[in-house]
């Protein structure tokens, strides 16, 4: 269950009767119609191939595809059956067959769904022609055979106990129509045909996208007929227009909006309990003071991580110690260190080091906890430049090594081969891969649990991982900020998933008169 | 022409305008309550009060102080851009107004090729490439106005080359150097001083919108520019951290322009005679 | 002919020069379009494969002439993130930006001029203050702050115009209703500039001999000043209307986004902020094409209303 927010659901119910007319947007009103207008970040392609953005390409791609495993709307990261009714792990972990559902039908009457788009849509995804962007989320695949019209096999490079992710509803994952792409040409990115419980009725990509209920979906059919994404970057704007009533459902990104619409009667907040979403300082352990083990301990003792998350996040943000999110495959509490600036002050003393002068790398977005950052820091005369920089030079600047401390925000498959691999595996190291801290401590047991098939055996070696990472300080977590939605009262059963990044759950929602 | 300042009181108010907010700005470590800076996330958000006149931001510093140490990197690119700007502008546009033909050309095509692209579009671009500090800033928007600068300076010139004194001059053999210094670049600083107080409110508006697309002053320094824009989502709940930089920003403004409209009036030789 | 020989040789070089700055500026940005698109997970093998196909591992003299080859046969290559034709994609946006600009200019002119003109004739009065307090305060605006307190007012607490959106396609009430706000926004600052320079040009001209004598031939006031003093007023008015133009493109950028209006100038903002080169390109060429074209058509028809000066 979502944490939706209880107070408001007991003590606004009375209240509810008489304001939801007033909370009704005017159309749904007049028509009676089970709709909603939803905001939207900027929309640049359906296409799987192509989607940047898993929060908000993600969201629609959710509703219109499915993928052969999909993560369950809980509290763990569970993968659950969605075109694929269960697989096989065969030949010590390099083949993994699925068995595919029987009645799935496309949208838009391009037929029945079979092994043959499965293959089709991962080798249209390799195929370097296609320059897709999330080929890398295939890149242990060596081939995918047609064993009949609803077997596929997946024949991998090497044995992997985390392939499974890589064929649910994440980015890539999604499945397409051979049929459909090869009707529709260059267009497939607009008017994706899917199995999902609702398809496009209209897509101007970067302003809107209408989906309408498909009455053929093989799960439960949606109580909602059509659903708008309206593309609205300002969160100002969007909000004026849901208060407005013009909006149904916004994204809430700070603290003063969550404190705002916890108290509004109108309307029902909706914070996730987890997120894959993690934040942390990276220090990079190539460069002096920051090789020292003493120091990143210190700066541990020097931050206190409750504080920014009352200060930036309040009730949508959760204190977090591992460098893996609770919730995620392989999560193990490791040691936290309290807050306690005097240790700090001494550490940092008998490391030798007097008035650290150091900067801070962080993109735009993440200001607040910068500057949170930096006073703390100030208190055991610490001195921190921020650096702010926009996302695609930060995204470069976590392939290099010029930061001293550079912020991170791991937004990654739930499982923790997915969160340590890229990050802390040796082989990962700058200009190679985004092993911003330079660290290479837990190479052994990465790579021990990646052919570990049994799952008690791999949750131990993970927990190892993480507290030795969690001991050596390589990168500091921060903390998780959860994902959070506001909707009218009126708006019943909308849940929060965590896999795509942000997806509210509307395929169950429905609105009452 | 000081004299006729004084006597008009739209140049009167503009001048005290502007002067007020060079004051804020001076003496701001003296003036302003508290630390602009000092982070207490106990009094986040709090409307105006006894303690905190003008309320408090979201990490709980004062908006007053911020407001006040606000005005100086404000009122920084609004001079010095200005200042670089017409520098540059103000020599290419005399150069090439004064002797036409090839060095027009080649000093003018270049300005042209600036101007075809939007304001905005270019600061965004140029910041994204510098990176974003306030030297940063500071010269990406000078780049903005050299071209303008450079087009007014040139009209001017090249209207002021064919009178007959000048020509007087270079029949007197005096060099082209010389001749642009004593006798163009006097007659034309009258348009340029105008050019200046009305570029000095675009640059300060420049910085505003650069603030709103992300890459205007770095926090947590304070301008009037990035108080609105960090302010403006929660415009709404907390009003007074976009209202306060606002009308400081819109003030200063009006002050700018109020002095350039009354300067032009009073420099104008056109609409001299009316004045009397 | 002598225009196209002009236009060949004046607007066409400048549109040249300013694509060719606009590659090397996009180039200088740090953070590579590859790394942007693959996102900070991305492993060096994909990266580099992805330069490879985007032709970013190329040296940068050999990027432009490809660029330069491409861009004059009019192939203006492909948005790195759609994957469709970013000049299709302008193309496909600069109608609700045009419209933006339009009607901008339509209020310009609805406001301006007759608030220029009124407060020249009854100069120095209430009338002539009052207009100079509101014009003052318009220009004097941050452009996002004005279209946010518009909302605030005029949508949010008064409901009288949408808040966000352009209307419904085909529905022309609907796009003028959500038209109204923006326009006002993006206009705001050059009302300023026009109102007033209507009213110094008209005050020139009122002072003027042939304005003197038709008063003297006992012509009523209004005729005097509709038919004598605006006509030839409007000469460097129009001027300004049409450089104005030009500008309201870039103006467009932070109106659009605050009004969640659908156009070039998001879309420029967006391709800036992902590195997407080819439809940075594409938007500001566009642009400055457009600013180009209409200076250079405010020059012609500066000639044709004033035969006195031949450029």
């Amino acid at each position: 269950m979502t944490e939706i927010n209880r107070r408001d659901l007991l003590r606004g119910s009375a209240a509810a009767g008489a304001l939801a007319l007033a909370g009704l947007p005017i159309e749904a009103l007049a028509a009676g119609v089970q709709q909603l207008v939803v905001q939207s970040g900027a929309l640049n392609s359906l296409d799987p191939a192509h989607q940047i953005s898993a929060g908000d390409e993600g969201r629609v791609a959710i509703l219109v595809s499915n993928a052969l495993l999909r993560y369950a709307a809980g509290d763990k990261f569970d993968l659950v059956p969605d075109l694929a009714t269960g697989y096989e792990v065969g030949d010590g972990g390099k083949t993994y067959t699925f068995k595919l559902r029987q009645d799935v039908q496309w949208h838009g009457g391009f037929g029945k769904f079979t092994a043959r788009d499965v293959k089709w849509s991962i080798e249209r995804i390799l195929d370097p022609a296609t320059k897709s962007r999330n080929a890398g989320q295939f890149k242990d695949v060596a081939g995918v055979d047609i064993v009949d019209d609803h077997t596929v096999r997946f024949r991998l490079k090497e044995p992997s106990a985390v392939f499974p992710h890589a064929v649910a509803t994440f980015r890539g994952g999604f499945m397409m129509c051979e049929a459909a792409a090869k009707a529709q040409g260059a267009d497939y990115g607009k008017m994706v045909i899917g199995t999902g419980p609702f398809m496009l009725e209209k897509a101007v990509l970067d302003q809107e996208i209408v989906l309408k209920r498909n009455d053929a979906y093989f799960g439960d059919k949606p109580k909602l007929e059509k659903i708008t994404f309206r593309v609205i970057r300002e969160s100002s704007t969007a909000s004026l227009a849901f208060e407005r009533g013009q909006l149904d459902l916004i994204d809430v990104n700070d603290r003063e909006q969550t404190d705002r619409y916890a108290k509004d009667p109108k309307s029902t907040l909706m914070i996730s309990s987890v997120t894959t979403g993690l934040y942390l300082l990276t220090f990079n352990t190539a460069k002096a003071p920051f090789d020292k083990k003493e120091v990143r301990q210190a700066f541990q003792h020097a931050l206190n991580k409750k504080a920014i998350v009352d200060a930036v996040y309040a009730q949508r943000g959760r204190v977090v110690d591992s460098v893996v999110p609770p919730g995620v495959e392989g999560y193990t509490e490791v040691k936290s260190y309290p807050y306690n600036p005097e240790l700090a002050k001494k550490m940092l003393a008998d490391a030798g080091v007097k008035d650290l002068k150091c900067s801070l790398t962080v993109p735009t977005s993440y200001q607040r906890e910068a500057v949170m950052i930096q006073a703390q820091l100030k208190q055991v005369g610490i001195t921190l430049d921020i650096k702010l920089i926009d996302r695609p030079t930060w995204f470069r600047a976590l392939g290099q090594s010029e930061h001293d401390i550079i912020w991170n925000a791991h937004f990654r498959a739930p499982a923790a081969d997915a969160f340590l691999y890229p990050s802390y595996h040796s082989s990962n190291q700058p200009p190679k891969g985004t092993n911003c801290a330079f660290y290479a401590g837990v190479d052994e047991l990465i790579d021990k649990a990646r052919v570990t098939f049994d799952e008690k055996a791999r949750t131990d070696l993970y927990a190892q991982a993480l507290r030795r990472i969690a001991e050596d300080s390589p990168a500091i977590p921060l903390t998780l900020e959860l994902n959070t939605y506001v909707t009218r009262k009126s708006v019943k059963d909308i849940n929060v998933y965590r896999v795509p990044e942000n997806a509210p759950v509307l395929e169950r929602a429905y609105i009452e008169k | 022409m000081p004299a006729l300042i004084l006597k008009k009181p739209k140049a009167l108010a503009g001048l005290l305008l502007v002067a007020v907010m060079v004051l804020l700005a001076l003496l701001a470590p003296w003036i302003a309550p508290y630390d602009p800076l000092a982070l207490d996330p106990a009094v986040s958000n709090q409307a105006p009060s006894a303690q905190f006149w003008l309320g408090t931001d979201f990490f709980g510093r004062d908006v007053l102080s911020r407001m006040i140490w606000g005005a100086r990197p404000s009122l920084l690119i609004g001079f010095s851009s200005v200042a670089i700007g017409c520098l540059i502008g103000a020599a290419i546009g005399l150069a090439a107004g004064y002797f036409r033909g090839w060095v027009d050309t080649v000093l003018m095509r270049p300005v042209d090729v600036l101007l075809s692209f939007p304001i905005v579009v270019l600061a965004l671009a140029l910041v994204a490439a510098l990176g974003p500090s306030l030297l940063n800033l500071i010269l990406t928007i000078s780049l903005l106005f050299v071209p303008r600068f450079a087009r007014v300076v040139r009209a001017e010139a090249m209207a002021l080359r064919e009178l007959d004194y000048i020509d007087a001059a270079r029949v007197a053999g005096q060099t082209p150097v010389v001749i642009i210094m004593r006798h163009v670049l006097p007659n034309a600083l009258a348009q340029i001083i105008v050019t200046c107080t009305v570029f000095m409110a675009n640059a300060i508006l420049v910085e505003a919108g650069l603030s709103f697309l992300g890459v205007g002053v770095t926090p947590p320094e304070p301008s009037w520019g990035n108080m609105l824009a960090e302010g403006r989502n929660n415009i709404l709940g907390a009003p007074w951290l976009t209202t306060f930089p606002g009308v400081m920003l819109t003030l200063t403004l009006i002050g700018f322009n109020l002095l350039g409209d009354a300067l032009r009036d009073i420099l104008d030789p056109r609409l001299r005679g009316l004045q009397a | 002919m002598g225009i196209l020989i002009r236009f060949l040789s004046q607007a066409l070089p400048t549109l040249l020069g300013a694509v060719t700055i606009l590659f090397l500026l996009l180039r200088m940005i740090p953070g590579d379009p590859a790394q942007a698109m693959l996102g900070a997970d991305a492993t060096a093998a994909d990266l580099a494969r992805l330069r490879q196909d985007l032709g970013l591992d190329q040296p940068l003299w050999v990027q432009y002439g490809v660029f330069l080859r491409s861009f004059v046969v009019g192939d203006w290559g492909n948005s790195i993130v759609t994957k469709t034709p970013a000049l299709e994609r302008v193309l496909e946006a600069l109608p609700s930006t045009l419209m933006l600009c339009v009607a901008a200019i339509v209020l310009i002119i609805a406001i301006s001029l007759p608030a220029g003109v009124v407060s020249a004739v009854r100069r120095d009065s209430w009338v002539d203050y009052g207009v100079s307090l509101v014009v003052f305060l318009l220009m004097s605006m941050p452009q996002f702050w004005l279209g946010l307190l518009l909302l605030l007012v005029l949508s949010y607490w008064l409901d009288w115009f949408p808040i966000f959106g352009a209307g419904e396609a085909g529905d022309l009430l609907s796009q003028l209703h959500h038209l109204v706000l923006p326009s006002l926004t993006l206009a705001a600052g050059f009302l300023g500039l026009v109102t007033r320079l209507t009213r110094s040009s008209m005050l020139e001209v009122l002072g003027r001999d042939y304005v003197r004598t038709a008063r003297a031939k006992g012509l009523r006031e209004p005729v005097v000043i509709v038919k004598h003093a605006l006509r030839n007023a409007l000469l460097s008015v129009v001027t300004v209307i049409g450089l104005t133009m030009g500008q309201l493109l870039g103006g467009a950028v932070i109106v659009e986004v605050v009004f969640a209006r659908p156009g070039v100038g998001t879309m420029i903002w967006d391709a800036i902020l992902q590195r997407d080169y080819p439809q940075v390109q594409a938007g500001v060429a566009v642009f400055a094409a457009l600013f180009i074209a209409t200076n250079f058509l405010t020059d012609l028809l500066y000639g044709l209303l004033n035969p006195r000066i031949r450029v």
